[in-house]
């Protein structure tokens, strides 16, 4: 079951109504999976803004060969047409970005209206945005597009990436 | 109030050529990552 909540964010009523069991019991089987290095759940940014954000977290099973067995894939045929191809990605991604940057934390971030951004590291005191495709030549969102449009200029004169919660 | 801001962000992709989506925004492979390379370079 938890397969299919892979890169989504938890909730655990539809579980607990699946299982027969309380959402508090489903919650301590989702915390002892993540104890057990099994699960990792990227718990939710907030920040001070004027829009409604998610506050549950999101889940994801830390190894993709035991995701793609649980769902049944057994070849590479079977993962690019499987509908879950984009989650397991971004799943692979998140696990090899986190073991080679060793943030100091890590979050993702997203709004009841929409907007998201996959992982929200700090390191040395700096924020980082990491967003993951499957596509090999991904093209700017409406989120993207904003970043361009009202870039925030540094002292060196790079520009500041911001997203808005749209 | 609106805005999420960052020192830098940058998409991922299984394997791109490594180009600019915008200004602070840098599309990179996992490679990038996995080789240990600076990925806000």
């Amino acid at each position: 079951m938890v397969a299919h909540w892979h890169g989504s964010i938890w909730n655990s009523a539809d579980p607990a109504r699946s299982l027969g069991t309380s959402e508090s019991t489903v919650r301590r089987y989702l915390d002892f999976m993540t104890g057990a290095l099994m699960l990792r759940q990227l718990q939710p940014w907030h920040e001070n803004l004027a829009k409604r954000q998610v506050k549950a977290p999101r889940v994801y099973l830390r190894d993709s060969g035991l995701l793609h067995e649980l769902l049944g894939i057994r070849s590479d045929r079977d993962l690019w047409s499987h509908p879950k191809t984009g989650a397991s990605w971004e799943g692979y991604a998140l696990e090899e970005t986190l073991k080679a940057l060793n943030p100091d934390q890590a979050y993702f971030w997203a709004t009841h209206q929409g907007a998201e951004l996959d992982l929200l590291i700090f390191k040395n005191g700096k924020r980082y945005g990491v967003e993951f495709k499957r596509s090999d030549a991904p093209r700017p969102d409406p989120i993207h597009a904003h970043c361009h449009e009202r870039p925030e200029v540094q002292g060196d004169g790079r520009a500041l990436p911001r997203i808005k919660a749209v | 109030m609106n805005d999420l801001k960052f020192k830098a962000m940058v998409v991922l992709c299984p394997a791109s050529k490594p180009y600019d989506l915008a200004p602070g925004i840098k599309v990179r492979s996992l490679d990038t990552v996995v080789l240990g390379m600076d990925l806000f370079r």
